[in-house]
């Protein structure tokens, strides 16, 4: 009787450590929605996350002729109930939804990853402590229908169709608008430790895989660990500090068919995020011949128009 | 079912992989790997553009159009068409070179 006892005692201290252990180093103490949860908790949370929704969404049942379509009255739909956390192809968020965490991901992502089922499950419950709402109840089944085959046809969407749809009726793209360069701004100044935390709060990562920020593993955007050292920019711009923070502060000003949206940052912020960007890898040898040439390129792109 | 993909891509992948003689061939012949990391084309480690592995789960093809083998194929043939701002050069690649390229590059591991 009495050897239970020190079983039980020694198994309750255990458990009791073990809670204390994960509260502690899982910083489940710190609530602020700035700071990220640390990257084997994410990864675990993630972990259990799909497993769990890959096993409810079985039971999901679509109509059997589901297909992916993007008409422009579920696009309006789209943007409207979707678009403002989760942004669309070249469009982004709303300002509120970058300060979320987690971040509302960017849905042709997670379209590529996610079966139809899944996507319907998301709609259709919302996702419990993650600000993803419960649509059930809120839009008919058939809108939530017409949603999921949208949010699948999302990765065959360019940004400027899917800008197109979303101006529907009008049939006036909006086109991006068209802002002068940025001020010019000492990017050696720049603080790579702010970058990084803006980088952070203006959702970089839910699009690029960035070293230093947790997240999950995405295709969206090009990989940032070496963007730093590239010899360009988006595939466009020569990479110079200047065009990087210029590429950052208005990405659809350098390409109108980017699918990176104008996420509002400013100059300063920009040249933060450039030095985190730097500090990952160093710049190809911005020599100052390269930065006559950019100027060159730059009124070439110019004389294109 | 991911778990299981996920792992035998690290299966095949572990084993070595040689890219088919005919995309050697145009890689090389071609220059692609002057400017990208190509996956199992020995020499193709140049810098200036993204590398292209895992090319098939990228969402965008040149951060403009979706990812598909018409998209990428149009844009080896002919980057303008695609993006007029694209540092990528026109190098005269005909439709079927730029087909077998995008269906390399696209393949599942």
């Amino acid at each position: 009787m009495k050897r239970l006892w020190q079983y039980a005692l020694v198994a309750g201290l255990t458990l009791a450590i073990a809670g204390l252990g994960l509260f502690g180093f899982g910083e489940f103490w710190r609530l602020s929605a700035i700071r990220q949860h640390p990257g084997w908790l994410y990864t675990g949370i993630v972990f259990v996350r799909d497993t769990i929704i890959e096993l409810d969404a079985d039971d999901v049942e679509l109509p059997e002729d589901f297909a992916p379509s993007a008409d422009a009255e579920t696009a309006v739909l789209y943007q409207a109930n979707c678009g403002q956390c989760h942004g669309g192809p070249g469009v982004a968020p709303g300002e509120f939804a970058l300060g979320m965490m987690p971040v509302p991901p960017p849905l042709a992502g997670v379209a590529q990853e996610r079966s139809a089922k899944e996507i319907f499950w998301f709609i259709r419950n919302g996702l419990k402590m993650s600000g993803m709402p419960a649509w059930e109840g809120r839009l008919s089944r058939a809108q939530m229908l017409d949603l999921t085959a949208f949010v699948t046809a999302l990765p065959s969407l360019s940004p400027v169709e899917y800008k197109e749809l979303v101006a529907g009726a009008t049939n006036s793209p909006q086109l991006p608008r068209d802002t002068d360069i940025p001020a010019r701004v000492n990017v050696a100044l720049g603080d790579a430790e702010r970058g990084r935390l803006l980088m952070r709060l203006h959702a970089c990562r839910s699009c690029h895989e960035i070293p230093g920020l947790v997240g999950a593993e995405v295709h969206v955007g090009p990989d940032l660990s070496e963007a730093g050292s590239r010899r360009y920019i988006a595939g466009v711009l020569r990479n110079t500090p200047q065009n990087m923070v210029q590429w950052i502060t208005n990405p659809p000003a350098v390409d109108p068919l980017t699918a990176m949206p104008d996420l509002g940052v400013t100059p300063a912020q920009a040249a933060d995020m450039a030095a985190y960007l730097y500090q990952l890898s160093p710049p190809p040898n911005a020599s100052k011949r390269a930065e006559e040439g950019d100027q060159k390129r730059r009124e070439d792109v110019g004389n294109r128009d | 079912m991911k778990w299981l993909i996920v792992f035998s891509g690290l299966v095949l992948s572990s084993c070595t992989q040689e890219a088919p003689q005919t995309v050697t061939t145009l890689v090389n012949g071609y220059g692609c790997g002057s400017c990208h990391v190509i996956p199992s084309i020995p020499g193709a480690t140049g810098r200036t553009g993204p590398p292209l592995q895992d090319y098939q789960r990228q969402v965008y093809v040149a951060g403009v159009l979706p990812n598909t083998h018409e998209t990428l194929t149009r844009f080896i043939m002919d980057p303008q068409t695609v993006d007029p701002r694209s540092a990528m050069p026109d190098l005269g690649v005909t439709s079927d070179e730029a087909s077998l390229l995008a269906s390399y590059l696209r393949a599942e591991p």
